[in-house]
């Protein structure tokens, strides 16, 4: 038995510490592999913390509210797992019973005591097996890459439930259903994190009054218009990092959704370039507000969308989610009075406030910015 | 006692060389040079020089154009005491000198029970991109890593050239240093100070997350270079060079392997019984295999002779446009 320390998980790219929430588990406990033995916070959600082996919880050093950097232990488990000695001084391992040979032999089976051979499914009669951990062998048959194997089996998937998107239909790692987030805890705390995060950054607004075009889904034409526009000037779709401009290979469009329980922030990978948008916005918003949102769709956002429109807001400034560098706040879109060639007329418009981190772009790369933005909406 | 910072200097591969030569030679005196045109023709790429002048023809010996006989009379030389490096103009050449590198040179050692030791290096040039044409442009290095009683090094940097070089000529066994033509006239710092490296010691040139790129001689700045332009492309590949390819030191590109999850290995050799074959196949017997999120790759050399026409010479071996494009196919695809 060896002690192996249960760290604090890295659950997003841009993550380096987390927030102990609670145990669900004490000193003492028995916990198995893949149970949830706590709750921690990340920069984007609250998170479960899966025991990675089975064992004993043996000393909790992460107490409600401590801050821990990604990779540190938050616990002890005492486990058979992984001992490098574990399994030396066994005997060989057990042949494998012998598979029926029902087609070889044509008699039928007497009629007596059902023979445990007969019946499909596990190896039968594994021989005093001692080793009390299950370890869910992945069918045979099933072309998946190692650690998709591995990740499988830590987390009791059965491969063969799983639609494989790899070369010659190998499962590959991200087709596995992603961990499930479930924020039950009010979302507050996170935003207060990180907006007080956006009070370090500086940032301005730049606003406009953009023409917009008759119809009636505005988050999913701004949406659109947003990614195109980033991808169209990605010297924006970038954060500050490490002393320097990184720009992101990907637009991902963070969309502000009032859940009742607060602000999510689901994120739309390129969405300019996916032709049912629509109904991808509709379904993220739904379970957004279901709270079933998995942590993959949390994360990855260069950039937020936030629409009041609804509300009758006017026009609003938004603050940027670090380490994004923009973000885009769009308000009512309304009938104006404009004026026209020798007269007035009326125009649908909508004023939106687009935030920039100063240290990524200037007032001229933000209005260029929002000029790409009017461009798409009206093409 | 105090850490003194290491001086280092610019100086190029060759002279790196030459410089670990003139220094092994300074300190021991039974380290001498001998090969064809070592001389006062300073060697068939310039490496040696004007040690002639400095060493004397005792201790920097022409020969006939003679391989066998070279690495044979260095064989005898290292058995009688002496610390003999062969130069071999073209690594292709060792060919003729086969039957003393492997049956002599290698076993006696061993045959004799570990009474008697060879302690000889064996320097060549190796690899393409010269124009050289088939018989002077392979990379042969998997011969003799797949050779017991061989050490083989492949320096990618000057400073390596120079500190690998000191510790072969300091092994008690034979070791074949392979040295790349085309970085002969690169530069890089130097250290001046005569610390032999250690041999069986990777170096991990680069960290990323996405993926691991292992890579020897020429290939090492060819994957440095892609991986630079992976970079803005958002793809962050880790860079690990063997350096010694035998003995091995597996256990950084298998923690690596296990931090990316994927493997892209690199050589000039042709692909086929290649040494990154090894190279996959340890990392497939390691525990990096639970890890894997790709099936492991190879970019090698085309299973053809070198060509002569510089385009084809070209497309016959990984540039760093098709490391870059092997790369993000692993990252994307998996």
């Amino acid at each position: 038995m060896q002690e192996a320390p249960l760290v604090m998980p890295k659950m997003s790219m841009t993550m380096t510490e987390g927030t102990l929430v609670t145990w669900h588990k004490s000193e003492g406990d028995e916990v198995r592999a893949g149970e949830v033995v706590c709750e921690v916070a990340t920069d984007k959600v609250d998170m479960e913390v899966e025991a990675p082996a089975d064992g004993t919880l043996a000393r909790i050093v992460a107490q409600p509210d401590d801050v821990v950097a990604v990779g540190e232990p938050i616990a002890y488990l005492t486990t058979a797992a992984e001992d490098l000695l574990a399994g030396l001084f066994d005997g060989p391992a057990p042949e494998p019973a012998p598979q029926p040979e029902r087609e070889r032999e044509p008699e039928p089976v007497p009629a007596a005591p059902a023979p445990v051979a007969a019946q499909p499914g596990p190896a039968p009669a594994a021989p005093a097996a001692a080793e009390p951990e299950p370890v869910p062998a992945a069918p045979a048959g099933v072309a998946a890459v190692p650690a998709a194997r591995r990740a499988a089996a830590e987390r009791g998937i059965d491969l063969a439930t799983i639609t494989p998107t790899g070369p010659a239909a190998t499962i590959r790692l991200a087709d596995l259903p992603p961990l499930e987030v479930k924020p039950r805890r009010s979302p507050r705390a996170v935003i207060a994190r990180r907006m007080s995060a956006s009070a370090q950054v500086p940032q301005f607004v730049v606003y406009r009054d953009l023409e917009v075009p008759a119809g009636g889904d505005w988050t999913t034409v701004f949406l659109r218009a947003l990614a195109g526009a980033l991808r169209r000037h990605p010297e924006l779709n970038a954060e500050w990092a490490d002393g320097d401009v990184r720009r992101h290979g990907h637009v991902g469009v963070a969309l502000a959704v009032d859940t009742g329980r607060g602000l999510l922030a689901p994120v739309l990978r390129d969405p300019d370039l996916d032709d049912g948008l629509a109904g991808r916005v509709r379904d993220l918003v739904r379970r957004a507000r279901a709270g079933k949102l998995t942590l993959a769709e949390m994360s990855g956002g260069t950039t937020t969308l936030s629409n009041l429109g609804g509300f009758a807001v006017d026009a609003f400034h938004a603050l940027l989610s670090p380490p994004q560098a923009t973000a885009l706040a769009v308000g009512r879109v309304q009938e104006k009075v404009v004026p026209v060639p020798g007269g007035i007329g009326l125009s649908l418009r909508c004023t939106v406030g687009l935030t920039v981190d100063h240290r990524v772009g200037d007032g001229a790369d933000a209005a260029r910015l929002l000029a790409s933005v009017q461009e798409l909406l009206t093409l | 006692m105090t850490a003194v910072a290491e001086q280092t200097r610019t100086l190029t591969y060759a002279e790196a060389v030459r410089e670990a030569l003139a220094q092994a030679m300074t300190a021991d005196e039974r380290v001498f040079l001998l090969g064809e045109d070592v001389g006062t023709y300073g060697g068939a790429f310039g490496v040696t020089g004007d040690l002639v002048h400095r060493f004397g023809e005792e201790r920097i010996r022409d020969t006939p154009i003679s391989e066998l006989g070279i690495v044979g009379a260095a064989v005898g030389a290292a058995l009688a005491g002496m610390r003999p490096v062969v130069e071999i103009q073209f690594s292709d050449f060792t060919a003729q000198a086969m039957d003393q590198i492997v049956n002599q040179a290698a076993k006696i050692h061993f045959m004799l029970g570990g009474a008697a030791t060879v302690p000889m290096v064996l320097r060549a040039p190796t690899g393409s991109g010269t124009g050289a044409a088939a018989q002077h442009s392979q990379s042969l290095e998997a011969w003799f890593a797949h050779v017991p009683g061989l050490k083989v090094v492949m320096p990618a940097t000057p400073a390596d050239a120079k500190t690998l070089l000191l510790a072969a000529i300091e092994d008690p066994n034979p070791v074949i240093v392979l040295e790349h033509k085309l970085l002969y006239k690169q530069s890089g710092p130097v250290p001046e100070a005569a610390t032999p490296a250690r041999l069986g010691e990777a170096a991990v040139r680069r960290t990323g997350a996405d993926l691991t790129i292992v890579a020897t001689g020429v290939m090492v700045s060819r994957a440095l270079e892609a991986a630079e332009q992976l970079a803005t492309d958002g793809v962050e590949a880790s860079v690990i060079d063997p350096r010694t390819l035998k003995p091995l030191d597996a256990q950084p590109i298998v923690d690596d392997v296990i931090r990316t999850g994927r493997a892209l290995l690199v050589q000039e050799a042709p692909k086929t019984a290649g040494f990154m074959a090894e190279i996959a196949a340890t990392i497939g017997e390691s525990p990096a295999f639970g890890h894997l999120r790709a099936p492991i790759a190879r970019l090698c050399g085309l299973d053809v002779p070198i060509p002569y026409a510089p385009q084809l010479e070209r497309a016959a071996v990984p540039q760093a446009g098709d490391i870059v494009r092997a790369a993000a196919d692993l990252v994307r695809r998996w």
